[in-house]
């Protein structure tokens, strides 16, 4: 007898919020369609690279949809059967949760607990996600408050002069990383340690969960995260400033 | 004014720090791996606390000079929850690299069943009344813990103790 993967999804919610649904086309064998979901959203046909409206959501290869979009397509597939399609988003999402867990300065077992919850997490609880095209968004939002729950914790749980200052600080590059950088990186990387720490963690956070920009789905997302809107203005053009003043090759 | 000044302009300084911070801080290459694990998991939809990795250390055990320093190398980790504490101190089984010996302590004792989960499936176990268990002999690799324990004597009474369960970790 073979074994099954466990984690069926037994939800009500298969198919997409505002399209036709296509769970019809999804049977047992749904993997077979990957590609094949019609969004709501227009894509290139050439696969171009969409308009540079959203950070974190574009994509890191041109002609690869935006990661809130593989994340939507995976979440509806599975939602309709399609077991392989939870392989598919754990894959594509968990370095993007890490980014943002990390800059609230978790250390790295502590970093690995809270993307594992946030998984577990969806998996329970995902019905509460209505539209497949937000599930990116609420795992970050689930991540990040999460991480901000453990390093509150944390913090009030241990004295603030033992090593475990270590963990709040910013990711150094070593001597390793720092030697494959190129004069761009390095420079870029210099300006940023040159922030507050405050600022480098919070321009963390908004670089890999920036909210796509796309109109009539921001009132349906229901997810008040709090706005950090002014300080990540100051942030980003306190960098900035640090670039520009910086000028050409020193 | 500069191309920085620009929506496009914010989201590509955005695009390289974002190489910038993968680069420098990059999620460990079996993140996803062990969180499929995690999830690949029956009865997910029943309840369950989930406990916490809250410490992991690696110590020598013993003092003894040894020409193979792992094989003394003994990882503690603890998991947490609510009002629940296991912590394991996991070792090498039989001085084989690729198996591993681990012994737990449950807090509050209580003698319960524990159910590992690793590459080779399901492996019971049973802690005494002090909360002390022994996993003689698991593959290295991933391992999720079940700890199915009651916690009150109304608890007991109401019917199979609802588990604890651990995140996976790499042992």
């Amino acid at each position: 007898m073979t074994t099954l993967p466990s984690v069926l999804p037994r939800s009500s919610r298969c198919g997409w919020a505002l399209t036709a649904t296509v769970c019809g086309h999804y049977g047992e064998h749904g993997s077979h369609l990957r590609g094949v979901v019609a969004l709501r959203e227009p894509v290139s046909s050439s696969g171009a690279r969409p308009p540079m409206t959203s950070a974190a959501g574009r994509a890191a290869v041109p002609g690869q949809a935006p990661l809130w979009q593989q994340a939507a397509e995976s979440f509806a597939a599975w939602r309709c059967g399609d077991r392989d399609a939870l392989d598919r988003l754990v894959r594509a999402v968990s370095p993007v949760l890490w980014q943002v867990v990390r800059a609230y300065g978790l250390d790295r077992d502590s970093a690995d607990d809270v993307v594992q919850t946030t998984w577990l997490t969806l998996v329970r609880t995902g019905d509460a996600v209505r539209d497949e095209r937000a599930v990116l968004r609420w795992l970050t939002v689930t991540a990040r408050r999460e991480a901000w729950r453990v390093a509150e914790t944390t913090r009030r749980m241990r004295p603030s002069d033992d090593g475990s200052l270590e963990a709040a600080l910013p990711a150094h590059a070593s001597a390793e990383v720092e030697a494959v950088f190129d004069d761009e990186q390095r420079t870029l990387w210099a300006m940023v340690e040159a922030l507050s720490a405050r600022c480098q963690r919070l321009l963390r956070v908004v670089a890999f969960s920036d909210r796509p920009d796309y109109a009539g789905i921001a009132t349906s997302l229901q997810m008040p995260v709090g706005s950090i809107g002014p300080t990540r203005a100051r942030c980003l053009t306190k960098l900035r400033t640090l670039i520009e003043t910086a000028g050409g090759p020193r | 004014m500069s191309d920085r000044t620009t929506a496009g302009g914010e989201a590509l300084l955005l695009a390289r720090l974002r190489r910038l911070w993968q680069s420098i801080d990059p999620a460990p290459d079996d993140l996803a791996d062990r969180a499929l694990f995690a999830l690949d998991l029956d009865d997910l939809d029943t309840e369950f606390e989930l406990l916490r990795l809250t410490d992991r250390g690696d110590a020598l055990a013993g003092t003894r000079a040894t020409a193979e320093p792992s094989a003394s190398m003994v990882t503690h980790i603890t998991f947490a929850g609510q009002s629940t504490t296991v912590m394991l101190a996991v070792g090498p089984a039989a001085a084989r690299p690729d198996r591993r010996r681990i012994d737990g302590w449950i807090a509050p004792a209580g003698a319960c069943r524990v159910v590992a989960h690793t590459a080779e499936g399901e492996t019971l176990s049973t802690a005494d009344e002090t909360g002390r268990f022994v996993l003689a002999d698991v593959p290295a690799g991933m391992l999720r813990l079940l700890i199915f324990l009651h916690r009150t004597a109304a608890e007991a009474a109401a019917g199979p103790p609802m588990p604890f369960v651990t995140p996976t970790v790499e042992v």
